[in-house]
């Protein structure tokens, strides 16, 4: 029985699919923007009209989201939040000058290689020809990934990406998509027959 | 690069740290943390919506987050050691990144599908009805009209109605 269910959990298909940040972020979305808002549906502790609301909102909202996270957080922060920390730390060592974010994915991909796999891999081409540490450096980082054994990892690097990508989820997904989730709502919901033009004079806007 | 400013010396140390302990966990509660302030927050701000719907809105999507932060680490935990056991059971330790993925992808589906939603339907109006009610109770101490108990308001609209001062134009009223 376990090795049924390990074979197909180690499935090249099943696997690839969900070692795909992009695939696995899709599914868990489409997951979220139906199972909330129908458990919401079902919640009877309140009535049909709050149960409507709070569902549409939370479907829009995961669907927002995903459109963002697709679109706004790879295009806009990983390029420019790289750049941005390439400028801050202009001339550092810890942080040469890559082309682009793409350009120290592949040299780190590369790096975490076995030194004899690194030769024929396509994302050599990737790296330039002339990048460096330093401009005194004698060595081009192309020339470091052949040559040795632990080329140097840079962390900074990464950590530059990961902080772009923490600061871009937070804004796409936290300030973005709640500010845009309100203005696109009551539209939708009216389109849904949720809401009725009519209802705008009886509301309670207590805050 | 020699001198670093103050900005640049903490923004390197920033990143240094990101990327060299990449724990996802850091992230998972960043993201959770401001999701669940910033959303009830602007569901709050939204004037077009009754204010009891908004208040329900916002405490689901607060305790939405508060929830998915729990279930992320209780399943990531799980996912780690049940993909060891299947893996050790199987002989299959070189395939162990594909199975934590699988069933990390698994889980994470479920508890998205299922156990968030359902925690939240058992717990969001128990939970805001004692929460309103404990504002109620704090709200009505501090607007607690005093009371004279030598000048009653009885006695008050007594004197108020009898007093008769000036010159009086278009009646009583």
């Amino acid at each position: 029985m376990i090795d049924k269910i390990a074979t197909i959990l180690t499935n090249p298909k099943f696997a690839n699919f969900a070692m795909n940040t992009k695939y696995t972020v899709t599914t868990e979305s489409i997951f979220k923007a139906t199972g909330r808002p129908a458990a919401i549906m079902m919640d009877k502790n309140v009535d049909k009209d709050t149960r409507k609301y709070a569902a549409t909102k939370e479907g829009l909202y995961q669907l927002l989201c995903l459109g963002i996270y697709l679109t706004m957080i790879p295009l806009f922060f990983k390029r420019y939040g790289f750049k941005l920390a390439q400028k801050i730390l202009k001339g550092d060592k810890d942080l040469p000058m890559f082309k682009d974010a793409n350009e120290y994915l592949a040299y780190a991909k590369l790096a975490g290689l076995p030194k004899n796999e690194r030769k024929n891999n396509k994302l050599l081409q990737k790296i330039s020809d002339n990048l460096k540490i330093s401009q005194n450096d004698t060595a081009t980082l192309k020339q470091k990934l052949l040559s040795e054994e632990k080329p140097p990892e840079f962390p900074v690097a990464k950590g530059a990406l990961e902080l772009s990508n923490l600061v871009g989820t937070v804004i796409g997904l936290a300030w973005i998509a709640s500010e845009l989730s309100n203005h696109i709502l009551h539209p939708i919901m009216k389109c849904l027959g949720f809401e009725k033009s009519q209802n705008n004079n009886k509301i309670d806007t207590k805050a | 690069m020699n001198n670093l400013t103050p900005f640049q010396k903490n923004f390197k140390n920033l990143c240094m740290k990101l990327g060299k302990n990449n724990d996802a966990v850091y992230g998972a509660l960043t993201i959770a943390a401001s999701k669940g302030i910033l959303r009830p927050t602007f569901t709050m701000m939204d004037k077009k919506q009754e204010k009891k719907s908004r208040t329900y809105t916002a405490f689901r999507e607060g305790l939405t987050g508060v929830v998915a932060f729990g279930s992320y680490l209780i399943t990531n935990t799980g996912v780690n050691k049940l993909a060891h056991h299947i893996a050790k059971k199987t002989n299959k330790l070189d395939k162990l990144p594909q199975l934590k993925s699988t069933l990390s992808l698994i889980s994470v589906s479920l508890t998205a599908l299922f156990i968030i939603p359902g925690i939240c339907n058992y717990a969001t109006k128990p939970l805001l009805d004692k929460f309103q009610k404990k504002n109620l109770k704090r709200h009505e101490s501090i607007q607690k009209p005093k009371t004279n108990p030598t000048f009653t308001n009885l006695q008050y609209n007594r004197i108020y109605n009898n007093f008769n001062s000036g010159l009086r134009i278009g009646g009583g009223l």
